[in-house]
């Protein structure tokens, strides 16, 4: 893979948690808190470990550059990161690969629906803020749950259906600002 | 020889409870106990050797005194910070090696008077309902009880003897590998590491604070203080505070017969009174505590008759004014510290954060400074505890900036509380005594005020006033 200067400002930039993805950096702790006790809680792991998901394979699927997976890994899980576009899987290899931690995740271009054909499967299938960009979102849904093995874990979310989270989240956030 | 006063502080860190329990029970653990433990976990491949032959840790203490250590301490008693691997870098040698007498006492009373004779104020534990106010403790015993403290965990601590030369946090751009990540430090003795986190504990004049460029604001005080060890003839368990025209000068024991003294003066007076000898010396202090400058604080004053009506349910109220121990002995040499005020304007950067002195320094009168930077240090160890519980990386400004937002403010209104008293004092007008002994009156009989005072400057309580019970 050929990589230039210019893209290394790319990962810089994307992961700079003051810089314009700093909203996503923030909001990130409050929500990985809650996958990590409700996961904790479901797979029946002890949330004093350091590394409570030692074991388990876990799937992002819109894993972006990776401020997901990354801490899943440092948690402890075996994680696959997928994305549709090909520059983002670029980003989140090459920023993984600067820590020991989070070298072993594996980054895929690919889409959830290919990965069901490849018959995949995974102890927690997580999709946080994807479903709303999917064109089908309940095909979207069936080949999530067609990831997660039996009795595994499938974690969505979204931005809530209100005029105000329309005008932060979609119009500013997303046309106007690019973050999303 | 340093001294502390540490009162217990706001940490709720299992290590600093460990610690106390060393206090509580008298048991001093010998500092030769530290010499075993310092290499011994070099073996542990905790930390990782990147393909450049640079050590990496996840943190990087530069600065291996109480904060530094009490930092280190924290991380190692919880159990998601445990398996971190912290290199610690200090080239102090009481950190390999020690020596001499440990002395700790804990405090029961604490008296606190001025030169006009008008001002008192007597604080006892038993004014809080408990058994001590706090400990005046020395370096040395602190020092290594934090070590035991860590030794006992398997915890991967390494002390690199050395200082810090450089550092480099920008991440380069250069390379078309992203192992810029970690901040890059490069030691006097030539040995280079590298961490997701530096913590700059290394005091007043802190070089990670220089090398990281924050920014502070401070100036200096037109005074020095001079701290040194004496002997009295019987044993000693008040401590003991008089202000004076230049100063205030402070009679800690620190167990047996012997006291630390805490002086502060002009410049001037502090080489003067640095020069003459030993028996002079001794004369100057009992002459500082007892009717030098001054009388002493009379039992029944007009003053006291005026608070009389705020019936008083603390033990200390109703305790007449007592003369301290005379002093027969200088039992160290006399060193001399200029004193001033700094706060740096942020505490974190990318990569970098500062913890105690090196964040700020107070005024001495209250022996508040080292309680400060133990509330940093549990702070610190708190957001780095989150942090890793969610796995996200340790270094990153919003993780510090956590920190940084609870400490400043905390910071920030104790230092401003002992400037002004500080200022109070540097005044001798007829109205501004008459005022000041008000004050000293105030916290002499009204007991909300007095219980508040003794929470705020043990650290049990956030605020000072505010809780009226």
């Amino acid at each position: 893979m050929m990589i230039t200067v210019k893209f290394i400002f790319h990962v810089a930039f994307r992961w700079d948690a003051e810089g314009p993805f700093k909203p996503l950096h923030a909001l990130n702790p409050t929500r990985l808190a809650f996958i990590r006790s409700t996961l904790c809680h479901h797979f029946r792991k002890d949330p004093d470990s350091a590394r409570p998901f030692e074991g388990l394979k876990f799937i992002d699927v819109g894993c972006g550059g990776g401020i997901l997976s990354e801490p899943l890994a440092r948690m402890g899980a075996t994680v696959t990161g997928i994305d549709a576009v090909d520059k983002n899987i670029k980003i989140a290899r090459l920023h993984a690969e600067s820590d020991p931690a989070t070298s072993s995740i594996e980054y895929l271009c690919t889409t959830a629906e290919n990965l069901v054909d490849e018959q995949r499967q995974f102890d927690a299938v997580l999709a946080l803020e994807v479903i709303e960009h999917v064109a089908d979102p309940a095909e979207f849904c069936k080949s999530l749950a067609a990831l997660t093995v039996p009795s595994g874990a499938t974690v969505i979310s979204t931005v809530n259906r209100t005029m105000r989270a329309y005008a932060t989240a979609i119009v500013a956030a997303e046309y106007i600002l690019h973050w999303v | 020889m340093y001294r502390v006063i540490s009162r217990k502080s706001n940490l709720d860190v299992a290590g600093l409870h460990v610690l106390r329990r060393f206090f509580c029970n008298v048991t001093i653990p010998e500092v030769s106990a530290s010499n075993r433990y310092i290499h011994s976990n070099q073996e542990y491949k905790g930390e990782n050797q990147s393909e450049n032959g640079i050590q990496e840790y996840d943190i990087a203490i530069v600065g291996g005194g109480m904060v530094g250590m009490a930092l280190a301490c924290s991380l190692a008693s919880s159990v998601l910070t445990r398996k971190l691997s912290v290199a610690i870098i200090d080239d102090n040698p009481a950190l390999t090696s020690g020596s001499g007498i440990n002395k700790m006492e804990l405090l029961i009373q604490e008296s606190v008077w001025d030169y006009t004779g008008l001002g008192y104020t007597r604080y006892n534990a038993r004014d809080v309902n408990k058994e001590v106010l706090g400990c005046v403790v020395e370096n040395k015993v602190l020092l290594s009880s934090l070590s035991l403290c860590m030794q006992e965990k398997e915890f991967q601590k390494t002390v690199l003897p050395s200082r810090l030369a450089s550092m480099a946090i920008q991440s380069s751009m250069s390379s078309t590998k992203m192992d810029s990540q970690l901040a890059k430090l490069e030691l006097a003795d030539g040995t280079n590491v590298a961490a997701k986190l530096v913590v700059g504990a290394d005091g007043g004049r802190s070089r990670v604070r220089e090398l990281a460029g924050f920014r502070s604001t401070g100036r200096k005080y037109p005074q020095n203080a001079i701290i040194c060890t004496v002997e009295h003839s019987i044993s000693n368990h008040c401590a003991w505070q008089r202000f004076l025209p230049a100063g205030p000068i402070a009679l800690l024991p620190i167990g047996e017969n012997f006291s630390n003294i805490v002086w502060t003066m002009s410049p001037k007076e502090s080489s003067d009174r640095k020069a003459m000898n030993d028996e002079d010396f001794v004369k100057a202090v009992n002459h500082a505590l007892d009717y030098g400058y001054g009388p002493h604080p009379q039992s029944k004053s007009s003053i006291d008759k005026l608070f009389s009506s705020f019936t008083s349910d603390v033990v200390s109220s109703n305790e007449s004014f007592e003369v301290p121990p005379n002093a027969v002995k200088l039992a160290s040499d006399r060193m001399v510290f200029p004193l001033s005020l700094v706060h740096t304007d942020t505490y974190a950067k990318s990569r970098v954060v500062l913890i105690g002195d090196a964040a700020h320094t107070v005024h001495p009168l209250a022996g508040q400074g080292v309680n400060l930077g133990f509330g940093d240090a549990s702070a610190l160890s708190k957001v780095i505890s989150e942090g890793t519980a969610v796995g996200i990386d340790i270094g990153q400004i919003s993780v510090l900036r956590k920190y940084e937002s609870e400490r400043k403010p905390a910071n920030y209104m104790m230092a401003t509380i002992l400037d002004g008293v500080q200022k109070a004092y540097s005044f001798d007008l007829g109205p501004l005594n008459a005022l000041r002994a008000a004050a000293f009156h105030g916290a002499q009989y009204i007991s909300p005020l007095k219980k508040n005072i003794i929470l705020y400057a043990s650290g049990e309580q956030k605020l000072p006033f505010f809780s009226w019970r």
